[in-house]
């Protein structure tokens, strides 16, 4: 079986997200995200072009924090991370606190590929870019009037959701427990059984210069083994950090024999709680079963595979 | 106990860093114990304590044995123990892991000897970038900070980001906005530079021209396609133009450019040699590491204290010659540092990039505690079947709570010292003769 998952953060959900159109535009992106990557595991594709196609669309898409239109820094700049992993020899690439790269995902899977390193940051990681013939955009490209506004109510002391422009802007009295953290992700099982994830994110808003959550940081909010599982976290970055969490979940189904839900269930309903955080996380076990899971009150997620199921949902179901 | 660790991740700065709330208890207890044994008996026997221990390393690799003068060693021997030994002073006078890994850590920074803080390598623009981090295995907390420029002694800024910011990791310019707000004075690169970093990145970069002239004759003569040919031609005469640190950085991106072109050109007949190329151990931009300590003099320490908690600490200059923002495993929480009271506490040093991927760390924690192996046995599968496997050398220095040692590499050597409260006291550089 072939398949393919995706997040676009976890979070609390405001009781007025999903009325009127705010609902239909997010399923809409995740469904456009979710059928570009099944699309490429359909026609033969690598796991690894389907993760990195599905995250570039929900990185195109302002709605998502992560490339266009990622929650904004202290000092109002777009500063964005990325990691992809590919399950079959476990070769791993990454990016922290670039400003300048259109699809930080595609820039991480260049350091995969084209660079003898796994984690570039920064101005090194541009340049890198330059060398590899990847146009820079202006940091004005990601910031949009949403995330200015998300920025200055945060800064105000007023918290508002991270997760969804739109969804901020309708609920400017909103008091979300922990933030929104509208990371996005993506874990798939080609048709040789190959497994791949991908994470990019913004990060948190108004957040310190330099900070480093999950996404980028490999076995934190990235992982893929072949014959364990694949994941793509989303939450409070630091607490998945110290928990190690993606490979925490490989781990317990590698050496523990745990099954991916029961695995990903320890994670999210005991480790991460015990340490005071929240989130989800996406997961493709070995032959390509789908475990979607998250403490918090919604995750925007999808999933479809070869057997013909297709699911997207936001609110637990 | 979840109380406890919600008001230390979220309200830390109330906190007394070497007093900690959850440790203030168990501390009374045993100076009650220790003032009660004073009266009675005399001296407690060590053999009734609790063990207390601490290890260090100070890097791992191909050890050159032509460089590696017995004054050499010495000052090598010197710089471990005395880290060795401040952590335990430390431990010994019923501090907490956490000081004792940091004291250990904060000694070698200092020392020009090691890979760290002054005498940090250079990386390609001639410039320290360091990376360094730290974690509590009580509390699981943990902090790091990477490609900073001008902290003096990283690991003390990985441990106010662990116990000062809401954060894990901060990195660049922003980790030293934060240690400014801190007040940590900053430092010019220049405190970090020692001639014979110098010499070495010199070394380096000619090196690296070297190989992109080798490079550009073997394209010129028609393996490769001509515009890449032509321009690492074109590079390589910058570099010999005299510009060596800007030209060499031209020949290093065409030669990186060209073997990239190679693997679209060959196709599947060359993907054997571009796995070779991706696993060879990882040496930056160079191809021989002139180090006598070779490719990774990342400096470490892990300590068990008297009220049975693991902490690991790790700091790194991370390459010679390496490309600016590159981050290694030092930093990164579960690769290079790891601890948990519930299995152990690494610190790993070696081939950062295959490190990250494996997620060596955490990684030997989960196979102790999942496998219920013991601490040696986890050690030895990760760095003798999983980081071999990928063709990759390093080590690790791990410790669990009962106070066993671990220091395991497949690399020449591993610079390490050990010593604990049943008396254990030792250096070493090569594998030990069984």
């Amino acid at each position: 079986m072939y398949s393919i998952a995706i997040h676009g953060g976890a979070g609390g959900v405001p009781a007025d997200l999903l009325s009127k159109d705010n609902g239909a535009r997010y399923t809409d992106s995740l469904s456009k995200a979710l059928d570009a990557g099944f699309a490429m595991l359909e026609r033969g594709g690598s796991s690894l072009d389907a993760v990195t196609t599905a995250v570039r669309s929900l990185e195109d898409d302002p709605l998502f924090n992560a490339g266009h239109g990622a929650a904004l820094t202290r000092e109002g700049w777009a500063e964005l991370d990325a990691a992809v992993m590919d399950g079959k020899d476990q070769r791993a690439g990454a990016v922290a606190s670039v400003r300048h790269v259109k699809n930080p995902v595609d820039l991480a899977r260049r350091v995969m590929e084209k660079s003898r390193h796994v984690l570039l940051v920064s101005a090194g990681a541009e340049e890198f870019a330059l060398e590899e013939g990847i146009p820079l955009v202006a940091n004005l490209y990601f910031r949009t009037d949403e995330r200015r506004f998300q920025l200055a109510s945060e800064q105000q002391g007023r918290s508002v959701s991270d997760l969804m422009p739109g969804g901020a802007a309708a609920n400017r009295r909103l008091q979300a427990p922990m933030g929104w953290l509208g990371t996005v992700g993506a874990v798939a099982c080609d048709q040789h059984g190959n497994l791949a994830a991908a994470t990019s994110t913004g990060g948190m808003t108004n957040k310190r210069q330099g900070r480093v959550g999950d996404s980028p940081i490999i076995g934190a909010g990235t992982y893929a083994k072949n014959g364990v599982c694949a994941l793509s976290a989303t939450g409070h970055g630091e607490y998945f950090i110290r928990a190690v969490a993606a490979h925490h979940v490989a781990c317990a189904v590698e050496y523990r024999n745990l099954t991916l839900e029961a695995a990903v269930r320890e994670l999210i309903h005991s480790r991460i709680p015990a340490l005071g955080g929240s989130g989800g996380v996406i997961a493709c076990g070995a032959r390509g079963e789908i475990v979607m899971d998250f403490n918090t009150e919604g995750m925007f997620r999808a999933t479809r595979d070869s057997t013909g199921r297709r699911q997207i949902a936001i609110r637990r179901s | 106990m979840l109380g406890v660790k919600h008001f230390r991740a979220r309200d830390v700065r109330l906190r007394d860093s070497h007093w900690t709330r959850h440790e203030a208890p168990a501390r009374l207890a045993w100076l009650a114990f220790l003032a009660l044994a004073a009266f009675g008996a005399g001296t407690a026997r060590a053999d009734d304590a609790p063990p207390i221990a601490i290890v260090v390393h100070g890097g791992a690799g191909v050890i050159n044995k032509a460089e590696m003068t017995s004054e050499r060693e010495a000052r090598y021997r010197t710089g471990l123990e005395a880290a060795r030994d401040a952590g335990y002073a430390v431990l010994e006078r019923g501090g907490t892991s956490l000081d004792a890994v940091t004291a250990a850590v904060r000694s070698l920074e200092g020392n020009p000897n090691f890979n760290a803080g002054r005498g940090a390598v250079l990386n390609h623009d001639g410039i320290a970038e360091l990376d360094a981090s730290i974690m509590d295995g009580n509390t699981l907390a943990a902090g790091a900070v990477a490609g900073v420029k001008h902290v003096k002694n990283p690991i003390e800024l990985a441990r106010l980001v662990m116990e000062k910011s809401p954060h894990v990791m901060l990195m660049g310019p922003g980790a030293e906005e934060f240690a400014l707000e801190q007040g940590m004075p900053l430092v010019p690169n220049s405190y970090f530079r020692t001639e014979e970093r110098v010499r070495q990145l010199e070394r380096a970069l000619k090196e690296e021209k070297e190989k992109a002239l080798r490079t550009s004759g073997a394209l010129e003569s028609g393996h490769g396609s001509g515009s890449e040919g032509a321009r690492v031609s074109e590079g390589a005469r910058v570099a010999e133009s005299g510009r060596v640190a800007e030209g060499a950085r031209v020949v290093g991106a065409n030669a990186r450019a060209s073997g990239a072109g190679e693997t679209r050109s060959q196709g599947k007949a060359s993907a054997a040699r571009t796995a070779e190329r991706l696993a060879a151990p990882d040496v930056g931009a160079s191809t021989v590491e002139p180090t006598p300590i070779g490719t990774s003099g990342t400096v470490g320490a892990v300590a068990l204290d008297r009220f049975g908690n693991l902490a690991a600490a790790t700091s790194t200059g991370g390459l010679t010659a390496k490309r600016a923002g590159r981050i290694g495993d030092s930093p990164i929480i579960g690769a290079g540092t790891y601890a948990d009271n519930k299995s152990c506490a690494v610190s790993s040093t070696g081939d950062g990039e295959f490190f990250i991927r494996a997620v060596v760390a955490h990684d030997v924690c989960a196979l102790m505690a999942y496998k219920n192996i013991s601490l040696e046995a986890a050690a030895r599968e990760v760095i003798h079947e999983k980081i071999e496997g990928l063709k990759a050398a390093g080590g690790v220095i791990a410790l669990d709570t009962s106070g066993h040692i671990v220091m395991d590499f497949n690399s020449d050597g591993m610079f390490r010292a050990a010593r604990d409260s049943r008396g254990r006291k030792d250096f070493a550089i090569y594998h030990e003769r069984r």
